[in-house]
C-alpha cells in the first residue's frame, strides 16, 4: 500500500514516484518509506535494531539519492526493511540518520538503482516536492 | 514533447530529428520505425530522452534508436551513440545500472514432438536449478580474490572452473572477456553485491526459456548455427545483478561533479559523463570491463544450470540431450570498436542501451564457422510471444554503427499492467496456450504481460527492411522461468 504522500506514476518501462513533505526532513522519510511501499516488502515481528547512517554530497538531490542507496543496500545486503527513521542533523550536503529496521519475509519487486533522472526537489512555502525514477 | 511534424523521413523506416531541433544537439537523432511504432515512440519521452543524448560531447554522426524504443531514464532503452576516442565521453546512464544484460541462445537436438508431456519436469528442474528472483543468492559463494578472477577473466573463469565447454566462449561476444577490466576501479560495496549472485537469474523482466524453432527464414544459416524447426532451444537474459547495479550507481553519483571539472552541460543530471582519456571515464571503463565480465560469468553458469537441468528431466528419454551454445550478446554496453566515418576509420566507444550489437559478415571476432553469415543477433520477445534469431548486416554498419533492436519494447507502465492484468489469469492463459510457467511473483509476472509489449514481429519487420538484421529464425515459447 502506497503512504498518501507518495504517489506512483506511470512511467513506460521503470518506476517513478512523487513525493512530498512539508519539510525537507520529512520529504527524505516519506521518500525512504513510499520506495519500500512499492517493493512490496513483508517484514518479520522480529525484534527491531538499528543502524546509524551519515553521508554528505554536493547537494541535496545527491543527499537524497545517496540516502535511498544506503536503504536498498541494507536491503539486500542484511535483509532488513526500515521501519523507522530519525534524522538527527541535515544540511543541504550532509545527512546524519537513525534508522530502525526489521528483518525481511518476502520482497515482491526489486529496485535496481535510484536514478538522477530530471531529478530535482522543488521548495515552496512549507511544500517540498520531487518525482524518483528507479530503474527496476 | 516531440511531434511528428518535427521528423524528417529518410526512408520508408527511417526518420530523423535534425540537429536544428533543439539549440544544444549536437548531432540528429535517426529513428528506424514505422508508421505504427512511430506513433508509439511519440507516446512517451523517448524520443525527447534521445534528443537529449545528443547532447553529449564528442559524438560522431547520429544517435541511433531502434524501432523498439521506449522511455527509460536519462538515455532512451533503444538507443545508440557513438563517441570518438580520444576526447569523446563515456557515460554510465547511457549504458544502464545493468551493465552487460544480455542474451544467451543455446540450441538442441530435442525434438518438441518427442518431449512435449515431460516439459513441466523440465520447467521444474530448470526452476529448482537455476536460481531466481528478488534477493535470492546462487549456490556459489566466491571469495574476494576469485572475483576479481570473474572481473578479469568474465566467462573464461567459468571455463576454467568447469562451469564451460571451450566451444561456449568461442560463441560468445568478445569469447565472454572483455579487455580492460580492473577491479581496483570497482568500489568494496560492488564486490561484496557480487560475492552470492553469480549463477543467478534475478527478478524484473529476466527470465530463462524453452522454446521450439517455430520457423527457418534462412535454411544455411539455421543449419551453421544448429538451429531446426521443431526442435527445442534455450535462451537466458539476464545481467550482471547487484554487481553491475552497483557499478553504475557509483559511477553516475561521481559523475555529477566531473562534468563540472569539464565544464560539460547536460540537459538531464542521468548522463553524467566523463571524457574518455580522463582519469574518471578510464577509471569507470575499467570498472564497466568487470561488470560486463561478471555478467558473461553469470549468464554462463545459468547455462551451466540449464545443462543439468536438460540431464535431469531428459536423460535417459531423447537420446541426446546437450545443450550447445549458438551465441552470447550483450544489449547494454559501451564498446570500443572501429568504424569507417566519412571514408576514414576511426575509434569508437558505443554506448548501446537497450540495443544489440550487429556485425555483418566477416567480421574478425566471430567464430569461424559465423564468418560468412555474420553475427548471430538474439531478440527475445515479450512473455508468450515470439522470439527472433537474426544476423548482423554490412548495412548496419552505415546505419546504426552496428547495431540492431533487442527485443520487443514496453508500451505499457508496470502500474498500468498490474492495474489491467492479473498475475494468476496470465499464468492461466499462457498454461492454457501450453507454455508452462515458473514464476515467483504474481504481480511480477503481471508487469510482464504480453499486452504491455509492442509486436516483436513488427519490430523485427522493421529492422530486417532497413537492412539492420537479416531473419533466420523464430522462436516459440514452451516453458518460461522468472523470479
Amino acid at each position: 500500500m502506497q503512504p498518501s504522500d507518495s504517489e506512483e506514476l506511470h512511467h513506460t518501462a521503470d518506476w517513478a514516484l512523487r513525493v512530498s513533505g512539508k519539510s525537507l526532513d520529512e520529504l527524505f522519510v516519506h521518500a525512504a518509506l513510499g520506495m519500500q511501499a512499492m517493493m512490496g516488502i513483508e517484514i518479520t515481528q522480529d525484534t527491531d535494531s538499528q543502524r546509524y547512517f551519515e553521508t554528505s554530497a554536493t547537494d541535496l538531490e545527491t543527499l537524497l539519492v545517496r540516502f535511498l542507496e544506503e536503504i536498498l543496500y541494507l536491503l539486500e545486503s542484511e535483509n532488513i526493511r526500515i521501519t523507522g527513521i530519525k534524522i538527527n542533523e541535515r544540511t543541504e550536503t550532509h545527512l546524519q540518520s537513525l534508522l530502525t529496521c526489521k528483518p525481511v519475509q518476502s520482497i515482491q519487486k526489486e529496485i535496481k538503482a535510484v536514478t538522477f533522472h530530471e531529478l530535482e526537489i522543488h521548495r515552496g512555502p512549507g511544500h517540498f516536492e520531487t518525482v524518483l525514477v528507479f530503474d527496476v | 514533447m516531440i511531434q511528428k511534424q518535427d521528423l524528417i523521413r529518410l526512408s520508408e523506416y527511417q526518420w530523423e530529428i535534425p540537429s536544428t531541433y533543439r539549440g544544444d544537439m549536437r548531432v540528429p537523432v535517426h529513428l528506424f520505425a514505422d508508421d505504427r511504432l512511430l506513433e508509439e515512440a511519440l507516446d512517451d519521452r523517448s524520443l525527447l530522452q534521445a534528443v537529449n543524448a545528443a547532447c553529449l560531447p564528442g559524438l560522431v554522426g547520429w544517435v541511433s534508436v531502434m524501432p523498439d524504443v521506449h522511455q527509460g531514464y536519462g538515455f532512451p532503452i533503444g538507443g545508440v551513440a557513438a563517441s570518438r576516442f580520444p576526447d569523446g565521453v563515456i557515460s554510465p546512464g547511457a549504458i544502464g545500472y545493468d551493465i552487460n544484460c544480455g542474451v544467451r541462445l543455446l540450441s538442441s537436438r530435442i525434438e518438441f514432438n518427442q518431449v512435449e508431456h515431460e516439459l513441466s519436469d523440465l520447467a521444474d528442474a530448470l526452476y529448482a536449478n537455476c536460481p531466481s528472483g528478488v534477493g535470492v543468492g546462487g549456490k556459489l559463494r566466491v571469495t574476494r580474490k576469485e572475483l576479481e578472477a570473474v572481473c578479469r577473466k568474465g566467462a573464461r573463469w567459468a571455463l576454467e572452473n568447469g562451469y564451460a565447454e571451450p566451444e561456449d566462449l568461442e560463441r560468445t561476444e568478445e569469447q565472454g572477456t572483455v579487455p580492460g577490466a580492473s577491479p581496483r576501479s570497482v568500489s568494496d560495496r560492488a564486490m561484496q553485491r557480487g560475492r552470492n549472485q553469480l549463477g543467478t537469474l534475478g527478478a524484473g523482466n529476466h527470465f530463462i526459456e524453452v522454446d521450439v524453432v517455430d520457423e527457418v527464414f534462412h535454411p544455411e544459416a539455421a543449419r551453421i548455427l544448429g538451429l531446426e524447426q521443431g526442435f527445442l532451444a534455450l535462451q537466458i537474459h539476464c545481467g550482471s545483478r547487484g554487481f553491475g547495479h552497483q557499478v553504475c550507481s557509483d559511477y553516475v553519483r561521481e559523475f555529477q561533479t566531473t562534468i563540472q571539472r569539464y565544464a560539460i552541460l547536460l540537459p538531464d543530471r542521468e548522463l553524467v559523463c566523463a571524457p574518455l582519456n580522463s582519469p574518471e571515464g578510464i577509471r569507470y571503463l575499467e570498472a564497466m570491463a568487470c561488470a560486463a565480465n561478471y555478467a558473461f560469468c553469470n549468464r554462463q553458469i545459468l547455462a551451466h544450470l540449464a545443462r543439468l537441468s536438460f540431464e535431469q528431466a531428459l536423460a535417459g528419454r531423447v537420446p541426446d540431450w546437450h545443450l550447445r551454445q549458438v551465441y552470447d550478446i550483450a544489449h547494454n554496453m559501451g564498446k570500443t570498436e572501429i568504424h569507417t566515418f566519412e571514408g576514414r576509420q576511426i575509434k569508437l566507444c558505443v554506448h548501446r542501451k537497450g540495443a544489440t550489437r550487429a556485425f555483418g559478415p566477416g567480421f574478425q571476432g566471430l567464430p569461424p564457422e559465423y564468418l560468412d553469415i555474420g553475427q548471430p543477433v538474439l531478440v527475445p520477445g515479450s512473455m508468450g510471444t515470439a522470439s527472433w534469431v537474426l544476423l548482423g548486416t554490412e548495412a548496419s554498419m552505415q546505419l546504426s554503427f552496428g547495431s540492431t533492436c533487442h527485443g520487443a519494447g514496453r508500451v505499457m507502465s508496470r502500474k498500468q499492467a498490474k492495474r489491467e492484468i492479473r498475475g494468476s489469469e496470465l499464468r492461466g492463459s499462457l498454461e492454457a496456450a501450453g507454455i508452462h510457467i515458473r514464476a515467483g511473483s504474481l504481480p511480477g509476472l503481471a508487469e510482464e504481460a504480453p499486452l504491455a509489449y509492442k509486436d516483436v514481429d513488427r519490430v523485427v519487420e522493421v529492422v530486417t527492411r532497413a537492412g539492420i538484421a537479416r531473419k533466420v529464425a523464430r522462436l516459440k515459447p514452451v516453458a518460461v522461468i522468472k523470479g
